[in-house]
């Protein structure tokens, strides 16, 4: 089982201080939790209508201005290699010498933790995530690309591990790239957009489908977002997934350039998703079997009673416990599971007495449960 | 309306024509109401407009018991608001909703199955249908929307 930590580029780059004091502080803890940086590349790959700080300190730290485009998309044939390569010398030159770079903030954080860390214990990124592009399949001229700046950064980054990112629109175009790597891999996976609770049971299997095509052909695979499905998947070949605990289990490339802070909502573990607190207080009422917990955070008490961060630090439990039990369940037997949870579950709240539009919105928190159960076990 | 009674309707609505469009346009004479009923009074903390779970509650009243009161206002459809109404029975002693128009019956049913109270206000008048099940919230969180009622009224 995979453990580490994902830092988006944006904030490595903008926020150096506190998210390296964060980040490096932790990496000289005994545990020594592994991190890599995502560059988030596709923000780069669209007009940017309202460019934050973010964005351009990460243009910047790839020494490219032009990458903060205001009045056009960009288009491939502005990725040539003669630009490819210095920006993919710089993402080396940034991931070696984080783990090395003077932070003012690292003995704040280092406190925080309560152990006796020093700076020169900090790590460097477990490898280099190289830059990449978002691409419908390996006929897009975005993935000759895309393949470039892998080539770029694996040539400058010598003997420093260096893993590539397929980014797909869909499942079938995820399978299709995945098709095109010909030697066994770790390689990093996104299909863009792809919301587990708000997709077909059909877009599902094909994810899966490319999951287990990719893992046949020797891949080891990380989905660099995923939510509860992707626990799932471990039974189809996915070896771990960055679970955005709070604020993105799933992203578009498009929407990259709009992250933010993450809302405050309660973890449902019986779903496996997040509701807002209202609801999941209206479905304690219902029955508190409904919202149970046995997590140190509730500690018994329903979901109105809890505040913000007692919100993430449940929802962080739930989704350890997730892999923790889940993992190595076999498709079938988590797709009947999470069908007889459904049938329960509508049972419950259709014979409660709530007002119809209370009732609609309690039973469709539950839709995705048969579309993943059928996800799972179609052929 | 006695003196006290107008310096406490000009201290929370200072300006009426701030709330002249759709649903705030209900908000002076339910703050004359309150006013006049003995529901808000010289300790009581008006907010408009309070961050709560994520959502927004159109009024919230803190009185000087520390005793909570949610309104969420409405002109046309029923549904939507006697949900939020509901949602904000879990945190508040008491849920309104308060509408423009008179309602059907089966929204009256659905504000007595939930619990929650119904005004009506037609221009200066205001008409209690439905009184509100008084309900004790979780002391957390009750907590936590006394604070937040505070703070926004301060401000």
């Amino acid at each position: 089982m995979y453990s580490g930590i994902l830092v988006p580029a944006t904030i490595a780059a903008f926020q150096r201080q506190g998210t390296g004091g964060f980040v490096l502080s932790l990496s000289a803890t005994d545990e020594s939790p592994p991190y890599i940086i995502d560059s988030r590349f596709p923000l780069f790959q669209q007009r940017l209508e309202a460019p934050k700080k973010s964005h351009t300190a990460l243009a910047e730290l790839l020494d490219d201005d032009e990458l903060v485009l205001t009045d056009h998309e960009p288009t491939p044939t502005e990725f040539p290699k003669d630009r490819i390569d210095p920006m993919a010398r710089h993402w080396v030159e940034f991931n070696l010498g984080y783990g090395q770079r003077e932070n003012a903030n690292f003995d704040k954080y280092a406190k925080r933790l309560g152990q006796d860390v020093r700076p020169e214990q900090a790590k460097a990124p477990e490898a280099i995530l190289a830059p990449y592009f978002a691409c419908r399949d390996s006929r897009d001229p975005w993935w000759e690309r895309s393949t470039a700046f892998f080539e770029s950064t694996k040539a400058q980054a010598g003997d420093v591990r260096c893993l590539r990112v397929l980014c797909a629109l869909t499942g079938a175009g995820l399978d299709d790239l995945l098709a095109t790597v010909s030697e066994a891999e770790q390689l990093v996976i996104w299909v863009s957009d792809l919301d587990e609770h708000n997709t077909t049971a059909d877009e599902l299997m094909s994810y899966r489908k490319a999951v287990e095509n990719g893992s046949r052909r020797g891949h080891e695979l990380f989905a660099l977002y995923g939510g509860f499905f992707s626990v799932l998947l471990g039974a189809a070949g996915l070896r771990g997934a960055s679970h955005g605990i709070g604020f993105s289990e799933h992203r578009s490339w498009r929407e990259l350039p709009k992250s933010g802070a993450p809302p405050a909502r309660y973890y449902l573990r019986r779903v496996h998703r997040y509701v807002v607190q209202d609801l999941a207080q209206v479905l304690y009422e219902v029955s508190p079997a409904i919202t149970e917990c046995p997590c140190p955070h509730c500690n018994g008490r329903p979901p109105i009673a809890l505040d913000y961060h007692d919100l993430m630090k449940h929802s962080v439990w739930c989704r350890d416990e997730e892999i923790r039990v889940w993992h190595g369940t076999s498709l079938e037997t988590a797709g009947q599971i999470l069908r007889n949870e459904y049938e329960g579950l509508t049972r419950q709240i259709t014979t409660a007495r709530l007002v119809p539009r209370i009732r609609g919105r309690a039973l469709d928190v539950l839709q995705h449960l048969p579309e993943w159960a059928a996800a799972l076990e179609g052929e | 309306m006695s003196p006290e009674c107008h310096a406490l309707l000009r201290r929370h609505l200072p300006d009426p024509s701030l709330f002249g469009k759709g649903e705030a346009a209900l908000t002076p004479a339910l703050l004359q109401w309150l006013i006049a009923t003995g529901r808000v009074r010289s300790r009581t903390a008006v907010a408009h407009e309070v961050p709560w779970l994520g959502r927004r509650v159109d009024l919230a009243l803190l009185n000087g018991n520390g005793m909570t009161t949610a309104f969420e206002l409405k002109i046309g459809r029923l549904q939507r608001v006697i949900e939020q109404a509901a949602y904000n029975r879990a945190s508040f002693h008491r849920s309104w909703v308060v509408t423009g128009n008179k309602p059907k019956p089966q929204g009256l049913v659905w504000a007595q199955e939930v619990g929650v109270g119904l005004l009506v206000v037609r221009r200066d008048s205001v008409s209690a249908l439905i009184n509100p099940i008084p309900r004790e919230p979780h002391p957390e969180a009750l907590r936590r929307l006394r604070a937040t009622i505070a703070a926004k009224a301060k401000r």
